[in-house]
């Protein structure tokens, strides 16, 4: 696998959903590529451990690739719960409480740290991208970054396939259709 | 559910974030210079250029000029 030695690695916050991605397809290595470090907060924690990956999510934490930001401050608390409550609202939310859109809420709110520097959030969920829009914070998903891999020459078109064909056995919603658009249209 | 216009806009999002990165390493490395501050300094003081981005700009197309006459 050829390695483009002119890309630099950015500094983001994750949403639990494309870490997972990540781990179910092996896709990690592929991260790297791009990512310099990446910032969670405490309460995914136990969302990673509830997706059986706690010790790979700790394997990355001790290698220093993954890193727990400190708990959100009260400020920080009332931020992510108006942001819960407007992707609970959002039309394509398929969860009304807030409550339940509280994780990807306080990462969005972490992410806007202005010492954490980070360059753009990783997020899959539909709800909480059109809030990220909102307010105006840079976003992609797992497939993006396969996408760009594939743009790279990291990936060909059949394994862009594999890789999110491996998401979706392991639970993660990708359309057929979704796929075989990055497939096609960014593999090598 | 992700549609294959989320992955698109995903793709340029990510290409915007790695150019930033890449716009400032190297804006720090050669700002940081000290010929390219000293070469900066002097060709602002002639009022020729508006700023500092400018002298940058401007000098980078006159070596394209000088060194890819054809393009």
């Amino acid at each position: 696998m050829a390695v483009p030695e002119d890309i630099d690695h950015i500094t983001v916050a994750s949403n639990t959903g494309p870490l997972l991605s990540a781990f179910q397809c092996g896709g990690v290595e592929l991260l790297q590529r791009y990512v310099a470090r990446i910032y969670i907060t405490p309460a995914q924690l136990a969302e990673f451990d509830k997706h059986g990956v706690g010790d790979d999510i700790e394997a990355l934490v001790i290698e220093g690739f993954v890193i727990v930001t400190s708990d959100l401050s009260e400020q920080e608390r009332e931020k992510a719960e108006i942001l819960a409550s407007r992707i609970a609202a959002q039309p394509t939310s398929g969860d009304p409480d807030p409550a339940g859109h509280l994780p990807e809420a306080e990462m969005l709110v972490i992410a806007a740290r202005p010492e954490l520097r980070c360059r753009i959030v990783l997020l899959d969920e539909k709800a909480a991208r059109a809030v990220a829009e909102e307010i105006h914070q840079r976003f992609t998903g797992f497939p993006g970054i396969l996408a760009r891999a594939g743009l790279d020459g990291l990936l060909t078109k059949s394994g862009i396939r594999h890789m999110l064909k491996l998401c979706r056995q392991k639970g993660t919603h990708y359309s057929d259709a979704l796929i075989e658009h990055v497939a096609e249209t960014y593999g090598r | 559910m992700l549609t294959p216009e989320d992955v698109d806009h995903d793709v340029s999002a990510l290409a915007e974030a790695l150019l930033e990165q890449r716009a400032e390493r190297i804006a720090h490395n050669v700002l940081m210079r000290s010929d390219v501050q000293e070469a900066l300094q002097q060709l602002l003081a002639t009022r020729l250029y508006a700023n500092e981005e400018d002298v940058i700009a401007r000098s980078l197309r006159a070596l394209q000029v000088a060194v890819v006459p054809q393009s």
